[in-house]
């Protein structure tokens, strides 16, 4: 992030000492910053008004994610229902386009280029994450892009499983293609491309059963397209993907006790 | 608008969302995309006061809003 030009900072309802308490435990540098009383947590309107104002968490925000340019405007921005759901940092990157220097697995396709990565190695209940997928066509050729008509399109398609949530993915603006001897405009990617498939592990006590006792999740997909260059079409592909991801246990651990 | 009135207001305000809580969708809340977050400043794990704006990278910042630290 810092790579990034971004800087990150934290906000809750805590007081100075139980951040600095969790800023020991986890080795935190960044500023953890203390909105006792929370002013800024109800200046900025998202103060959870779903928790009565007897309730020890009276004061907590719904949790979210705001970026923020230069100038202080807000230039994305990520909030979620459920208080264990969150984005992981680099999936945040990546959506705004980032480079990662994740180590990156080969998937043996023909007519393209094509590396894939996870944004992160390990993930609870409630993280959303993303795969990143990155093409890069050969030499004079193009594949089809979403919304093509007559060809077929580039797809990823991810198995579906118990405590997983497949969410969206993100392709790039297509590229307009003049096919001068059919007469056609078709929309391609013959520059590298890059998708990116937002995931989320289930956070719902139902999808608690399914991910019981799991250290990782294998999770499988299928990169499916058609590659063509100036003068031939290749017969359409589906490259199979996998993607494992390490596991843990929302975390409980709390603060100790204070005197 | 005058305060009392400001305050009644976001009395009934509240009174209305607790009533809706259920059916609240936090990605309404809060200042949107392309508007200004403001400046603040709060005290940071060490206890020095810390605003906003001294957080920021050459790019700008993520901010990030959680529960707590505690539970």
């Amino acid at each position: 992030m810092t790579r990034e030009g971004l800087g990150l900072v934290a906000v809750s309802y805590d007081p100075v000492p139980v951040l600095a308490d969790f800023a020991s435990r986890r080795a935190i540098t960044f500023p953890l910053l203390s909105d006792a009383g929370s002013a800024v947590i109800k200046q900025y309107g998202i103060l959870n008004t779903t928790v009565a104002p007897t309730s020890a968490t009276y004061g907590i925000p719904f949790p979210g994610t705001f970026v923020l340019d230069r100038d202080g405007i807000v230039t994305s921005r990520h909030f979620e229902a459920a208080y264990q759901e969150r984005d992981t940092i680099t999936s945040v990157l990546v959506r705004r386009g980032a480079k990662l220097a994740r180590p990156v697995t080969k998937i043996t396709a023909p007519h393209v280029t094509l590396t894939t990565y996870a944004t992160d190695d390990v993930a609870a209940p409630g993280t959303h994450f993303a795969v990143v997928i990155e093409g890069v066509p050969g030499r004079r050729v193009h594949v089809y892009a979403p919304g093509v008509v007559g060809y077929k399109p580039i797809a990823l398609a991810v198995e579906p499983q118990p405590g997983l949530v497949v969410r969206d993915a993100q392709f790039p603006a297509a590229e307009d293609y003049f096919f001068a001897p059919l007469n056609e405009h078709v929309p391609v990617y013959q520059r590298p491309f890059r998708i990116v498939q937002d995931l989320e592990i289930d956070p719902s006590p139902e999808a608690s059963g399914a991910l019981k006792d799991r250290r990782e999740m294998r999770i499988a997909a299928t990169l499916a397209y058609q590659a063509c260059d100036d003068k031939v079409c290749f017969a359409p592909q589906s490259a199979p993907i996998t993607w494992t991801i390490a596991l843990r246990p929302l975390d409980r651990e709390r603060a100790a006790p204070r005197p | 608008m005058s305060r009392p009135l400001a305050s009644i207001a976001a009395l009934l305000c509240s009174l209305v969302l607790i009533s809706a809580a259920a059916t609240i969708d936090p990605q309404t809340l809060g200042p949107k995309v392309g508007e200004r977050a403001p400046d603040f400043s709060l005290r940071d794990q060490q206890g020095t006061p810390r605003t906003l704006r001294s957080t920021f990278g050459p790019k700008g910042v993520v901010l990030v809003f959680f529960r707590s630290a505690d539970w």
